[in-house]
């Protein structure tokens, strides 16, 4: 069983709201000096997936995938270092700042180069744009089913079985392989690398492609190659308008909220 | 293609309603329609689709597609993506938006892209400006908005729930609804299993009140003091993302960017600091009531009412103070 | 369990007191005897002597030498056996550096028994046992040198010899009793490991010794010296050519001589009185005589086994005590570095042979006396962590698979894992590291270090831990700092102060640590150190966002690996910067710069800012003005007091508050009761039992204090947690703050924010 797990390496969402900055100029998050980047979290809990079922069949090979610049080393890294046997960067300028359109189709190449695969599991969306398309994109570009926002994939006899997260409900669906399966954190917490593990991981090596190496020329790709236009970023301002309840003691102030509250047919 | 023009709209409903997110990505269009003329057609799916195609004229289709087959009666992804490509190419319009549902975060980026264009997820605004769309989204979980316009066309747009305003139902309007039939596709997904998760009490998204629990709260067993106070109010209960990881309470509670989207008329934001992802979830909320220790939490900000004070201290005197008001 | 105690302690000054005043009475009796015998004795006196081996015949003494060098194999087959065990462990331990330093280690806790009166009853019983019986056995060498060596028990010195081993024989049977009252009627619940033979018959085995020995004295003394005249010598033999004294002159037994061995001379007139003949008395003191010989020769054999095997190994585990930890600091302070990273294919301890020789010794030297179990926190909170248990159960198991382990390398088929199978696996992670079992073990146990490799395998071989621990090392590693969904960055403290940027021309560095900048509630705290050091023209400086974890709390969730990657960083930055002094805000940042950073090339003069400020105090730089007027109590952390041995400076700073009523807690300094959230547990849950926050405010809210006073920023966290929890009248609760905050208060005003 071959299994591909894009990463993606993305600022930290756990950036204090006071560090959060954007350079509107550039469009671009301003890196927080305390918070460093990290892999996105729902590709860390796809590498558990794909893990869980080796474990399951016994048998296996995770490649993990990444897009981006020298970073996305470290989301590498951490795959690896979790269980993952080999790894691909796409690292060319060429190919970043894409949208799911783009960057999905160097990802497909990719895939497709990496041969043989039956199983592709991303994150729901990355926890910078949030946009949840890539996976899919990557999908349709392969031609190849797809399940999104799954909270289980398990694998048997050339079939992939998925839970999906749905509002009020879950739904298993079974495909063919290959196939595309997007994970969500109801999938539960990663496993914790266990040392002899990581210090395998440090010395594996991580094969380099450029998108000469995927067959595709710059204007296919990246950001050239997108069909969406990033127009603005910005940070939202927020006035604040809040009426602080003041109070001698908790009491008192639950006393006055009940009053306000009811006063406003609230309660 | 060229000479696109108008707004195609994916509606969906359940028991023959046309449901309140579609009526909400209607209104969208319909403003999206005045700036960028062109008409507003509405496409339902499956099960019940001329029901909703002929509701959506009343709230500002100007006429609608139903493809009815049975093939189409459950989501599956092959099959209604191959029915919006039909319908996308017979149409032919500059839009197309989808309400963000399950379905429509699963449907959206195939379709995008199987038509030639990238779908923009999570919509919460439009404008035309130049006679091209403005999408704005927010991202970074929601700490930054961004603004995108689509390079190619259609523009394919997600709309969040509660992002935007419904027009007033109006009867009177009429519009043509016309089926179509699509060739049928080969279906390679197998829906397996189903299962109804047990949610107690009322659900999340309709509820008018909701008492809420984060991280703050520091146990499971803390949550026994916002069922009362829940309980008391007549409301639900929900979670932050942080609570529900760490196992406090059922996923099905979680409120934010990942979890429920809600809009009561009252949130109590119980120790919850005030995280991007997390208020992403109460953006429709019309009155937010934050108690939280730290004085500078960011919940604050987006507050109606604040209450720097320990929970443990302050709930129980507020249920009590909720109890006599009777 | 009991959490507090209920009935109220003696002071520490209480029980120092009244341990002088025993060791005192001991020398006393040594020292009076002999002045008395010099100053009171008659003419008479000059040839006070007995005969030795008195009615039993002196040809014995050969079949004594004899059984003694029998019983002294016996004796060295008992530790030699177990030491090839203890050599199944690692080698990578070595303890016998330093020896004029270990001598007197040596000297303070083995002979002078520096730990025992922790337990004040349990202390004296025991200096009543052990003086008793030293003296009792120096006796019987000193009368065996008189007897073949140099003719010298004569006259006065006989007759001071005689009185003191009189009165030390009482002594020690106080002593036994007094053990014999432990077991049987006051039942102290950490005896439960109590066995059969090796408490309770070893007990009455030393009770019968002594009471065999004075009966044999009295029946001697009823024959001879109640009953003036010459006595027959029963002496001679083997003369000339082993040129050694023996008995070969006319004793007069003078009944003079009788009261001077008072014990002796009662039984002798009690049995005369009862009419016993000198005649049958001969024949009891024979009977005795043969009891006493083979009671003394198996307890004698007895010391190189079981409980009384401590004599040898637990003066030994004194001696090999861990000195890299500077003076009055535990053992479990300074974890050692993990050296190979790369080529090992387990990390911590799995199997027995993962421990080193050493910790294997610990778990043999243990004698169940319980102490640890009766002062560690988890245990008395209803957890599962007991360190006796934990010392218990390695060593029975060592015992087990032991033998077949000697001389291979590797487990032996079918052997289990320690880390999660022989150890639970709660166990393993209800530890605090509080260190009290090791500040309360009379043999030097190291627990603490045992435990942590433990916790080493579980996280960095198995990946295995509790959610908790996971999520916080996972952020650790990722963020720098353990405070997941933190709002603040390590600057926001700074808002609205003059913060110096440290750039290597200051004096002292300020290592706010990430408590002091990340979370809310330090923050004032870390507001108040800065503007007190303002204040007294301190010269200082912040490195604001170049701080980074010091890795304390990697290394005591066991992931050392993570911990050196921090360590490694951490120094970096500080010899960057070319730091030479450091005050930290926090007591695990104290531990770390001061007794590990040092094992990995860190060097640095480092102060807790209670001690700087303390300092600054006494010099007259900071001036107390406002008063307190609140009574304070002071919570003694456990990585400012048991790591690192301060107790004085934060309660200096106490006393300088003007108008302050201050009332320690019933368990303080060394006694101190940790607030819970060591070891890692200010992040990871509790496995059972109430938690241990709730007690220590429990205890703290019932001294009356309006204020607890606090060094550390954890602690100030978990008694927020606690007092709220254990005190639902928000105002009959007591308020925690760091000393800075009231220092502030007092010297400045009301804070800033």
């Amino acid at each position: 069983m071959n299994i591909v797990c894009c990463v993606k390496q993305v600022p930290d969402p756990e950036t204090p709201a006071r560090a959060f900055k954007v350079d509107e100029a550039a469009k671009q998050v301003v890196p927080a000096p305390g918070n460093p980047p990290v892999i996105s979290q729902f590709d860390q809990i796809a590498v558990e997936a794909a893990l869980r079922i080796r474990d399951a069949l016994g048998e296996g090979t995770i490649t993990i995938l990444s897009l981006g610049p020298d970073s996305a080393r470290d989301a590498i890294k951490v795959g690896l270092a979790m269980g993952a046997d080999e790894a691909v960067h796409l690292n060319d300028p060429a190919l970043f700042d894409g949208d799911g359109y783009s960057t999905g189709l160097a990802l497909s190449k990719a895939i497709e180069k990496i041969g043989n695969v039956d199983l592709i599991l991303t994150g729901r969306q990355a926890t910078d744009w949030d946009f949840g398309a890539t996976g899919l994109a990557i999908a349709e570009l392969l031609g190849v089913p797809s399940i999104s926002i799954t909270k289980r994939v398990t694998a048997s006899g050339g079939k992939i079985q998925a839970e999906r997260v749905l509002a009020d409900s879950f739904e298993t669906v079974e495909v063919p392989t290959p196939c595309v399966v997007s994970v969500s954190n109801e999938l539960g917490e990663p496993r914790y690398p266990k040392l002899p593990q990581i210090m395998q991981a440090a010395r594996k090596q991580v094969t380099v492609w450029s998108a000469a190496d995927l067959g595709l020329s710059p204007d296919e790709v990246g950001k050239a190659g997108a069909r969406l236009n990033l127009e603005a970023l910005y940070i939202p301002q927020v006035e604040s308008k809040v009426e602080f309840i003041q109070g001698d003691g908790p009491a008192e102030q639950a006393a006055t909220l009940a009053h306000k509250l009811r006063e406003a047919k609230l309660i | 293609m060229a000479n696109e023009s108008g707004i195609l709209v994916l509606v969906t409903g359940a028991d023959g309603q046309l449901n309140s997110l579609s009526t909400e990505v209607l209104g969208a269009a319909r403003r999206i329609a005045e700036g960028l003329g062109g008409n507003v057609t509405a496409v339902a799916i499956g099960i019940g689709a001329s029901d909703y195609g002929k509701q959506a004229i009343a709230y500002g289709a100007d006429d609608a597609i139903a493809v009815e087959d049975p093939s189409l009666d459950e989501y599956r992804n092959e099959t209604w993506t191959a029915a919006m490509t039909a319908v996308a190419k017979e149409v032919n319009p500059a839009v197309v938006l989808i309400g963000q549902t399950a379905t429509g975060r699963d449907l959206a980026p195939r379709f995008a892209i199987r038509i030639g264009t990238a779908a923009a997820m999570d919509c919460v605004d439009f404008e035309v400006s130049n006679g091209t769309l403005l999408m704005t989204r927010p991202c970074f979980g929601g700490a930054a908005m961004a603004k995108y316009t689509s390079k190619t066309l259609p523009a394919v747009a997600t709309v969040r729930p509660k992002a935007q305003e419904p027009l007033a139902q109006d009867t009177s309007r009429t519009g043509e609804v016309r089926t179509m039939t699509v060739d049928a596709v080969g279906v390679v997904s197998q829906i397996v299993n189903r299962e109804q998760v047990q949610s107690e009490g009322m659900r999340l998204e309709d509820a008018k009140v909701i008492v809420s629990g984060g991280r703050g709260l520091g146990s499971a067993e803390a949550f026994a003091e916002l069922e009362t106070l829940a309980k008391t109010l007549g409301g639900a209960v929900g979670a932050s993302r942080a609570a529900v990881d760490l196992g406090w309470i059922p996923l099905t509670s979680q409120i934010g960017l990942t979890g429920k989207v809600v809009t009561p008329d009252l949130y109590i934001a119980v120790a919850i600091s005030g995280a991007s992802q997390h208020l992403a979830g109460i953006t429709g909320a019309r009155n937010v009531v934050a108690i939280n220790k730290d004085a500078e939490a960011d919940i604050f900000k987006h507050s109606r009412f604040g209450v720097v004070a320990d929970w443990k201290t302050f709930i129980p005197a507020f249920t009590e103070e909720v109890r006599k008001l009777g | 369990m009991t959490e507090f105690p209920s009935r109220p302690r003696l002071s520490p000054e209480a029980r120092r007191l009244a341990t002088a005043a025993v060791w005192l009475s001991l020398a006393g009796v040594i020292v009076l005897a002999t002045v008395l015998a010099y100053t009171l004795t008659t003419a008479d006196s000059g040839d006070a002597t007995r005969e030795v081996l008195f009615n039993v015949g002196h040809a014995l003494r050969w079949v004594l030498y004899l059984l003694t060098a029998i019983v002294f194999v016996i004796i060295a087959a008992g530790p030699y056996r177990k030491a090839k065990l203890w050599k199944i462990g690692r080698q990578d331990e070595m303890r016998w550096d330093r020896i004029g330093e270990r001598a007197k280690v040596f000297l303070f806790y083995g002979i002078g028994q520096g730990r025992m009166t922790n337990d004040l009853y349990a202390g004296v019983m025991h200096l009543f046992i052990f003086w008793g019986w030293l003296v009792l056995f120096a006796g019987t060498l000193v009368i065996m040198a008189h007897a073949d060596f140099v003719y010298f028990l004569q006259g006065p010195i006989y007759l001071a010899y005689s009185t003191i081993l009189d009165v030390f024989g009482v002594i020690a049977l106080i002593g036994i009793v007094m053990a014999l009252a432990r077991r049987y009627l006051m039942q102290p619940p950490r005896l439960r490991l109590g066995s059969l033979w090796d408490d309770v018959a070893l007990l009455w085995l030393m009770f019968a010794i002594v009471c065999t020995g004075f009966v044999v004295e009295g029946m001697r003394m009823g024959a001879t010296e109640l009953i003036s005249g010459p006595i027959d010598a029963h002496g001679a033999a083997f003369a000339g050519d082993l040129a050694i004294a023996h008995v070969d002159r006319d004793i007069v037994a003078n009944p003079d001589w009788a009261p001077w061995s008072p014990i002796g001379y009662a039984i002798a007139e009690l049995f005369d009185a009862l009419g016993v003949s000198p005649a049958t008395m001969l024949d009891v003191h024979k009977a005795m005589w043969w009891t006493h010989l083979p009671l003394a020769l198996a307890w004698t054999a007895w010391v190189g086994y079981g409980k009384l095997g401590h004599i040898i190994t637990g003066s030994a585990n004194i001696f090999m005590r861990d000195l890299r930890p500077p003076k009055g600091v535990i053992a479990g302070s300074t974890l050692p570095a993990i050296k190979d990273f790369e080529t090992a294919e387990s990390f911590g301890a799995g199997y027995l042979h993962d421990l080193s020789w050493k910790q294997l010794m610990d778990t043999d030297v243990c004698v169940r006396c319980g102490r640890c179990e009766s002062n560690c926190p988890a245990w008395l909170t209803g957890k599962e962590l007991t360190p006796m248990g934990l010392m218990q159960d390695i060593k029975l198991y060592l015992h087990e698979v032991g033998p077949s382990k000697v001389g291979t390398t590797g487990p032996v088929e079918g052997e289990r894992l320690l880390a999660g199978d022989i150890v639970s696996v709660n166990t393993i992670w209800d530890c605090v590291t509080c260190g009290a079992c090791e500040t309360q073990c009379p043999v030097n146990i190291e627990h603490i270090g045992t435990l942590q490799e433990l916790r080493r395998y579980k996280v960095l071989t198995e990946g295995d831990m509790p959610p908790t621990a996971q999520a916080t090392l996972s952020q650790l590693e990722q963020r720098g700092h353990p405070w997941r969904g933190t709002t603040l960055t390590r600057t926001t403290w700074m808002e609205g102060l003059e913060v110096p940027e440290f750039d290597g021309t200051q004096e002292y560095l300020y290592w706010v640590g990430c408590s002091g900048a990340l979370v809310e509630r330090n923050v004032p705290i870390t507001r108040a150190v800065a503007r007190l050091l303002t204040e007294a023209g301190v010269s200082w400086g912040s490195l604001g966002e170049a701080e980074s974890c010091t890795g304390d709390p990697a290394r005591r969730m066991g992931n050392e690996y993570l911990a050196q990657m921090q360590i490694e960083g951490t120094l970096a930055a500080l010899k960057e910067k070319q730091v030479q002094k450091i005050i930290t805000n926090c007591p695990h940042c104290f531990n770390t710069l001061r007794n590990e950073y040092p094992g990995f090339g860190g060097e640095f003069e480092v102060f807790h800012h209670t001690q700087l400020l303390a300092d600054l105090v006494q010099e007259g730089k900071l001036k107390p003005k406002h008063d307190i007027t609140e009574q304070v109590t002071y919570h003694d952390s456990c990585y400012l007091g048991r790591h690192n041995g301060e107790y004085e400076a934060p309660r200096k700073l106490i006393e300088a508050l003007p108008g302050v009523k201050f009332v320690e807690m019933p368990r303080s300094g060394k006694q101190s009761f940790c607030c819970g959230a060591g070891g890692g547990h200010m992040f990871i849950d509790e496995t059972q039992g109430k938690r241990i926050n709730h007690a220590r405010a429990e205890e703290a809210q019932a001294t009356g204090a309006g204020i607890i006073g606090t060094n550390c920023p954890f602690c100030v966290q978990m008694f927020d947690d606690g007092v709220g929890s254990v005190e639902p009248d928000e105002t009959k609760r007591a308020k925690p703050m760091d000393l800075a905050e009231l220092l502030e208060l007092t010297v400045i005003g009301k804070p800033t924010s």
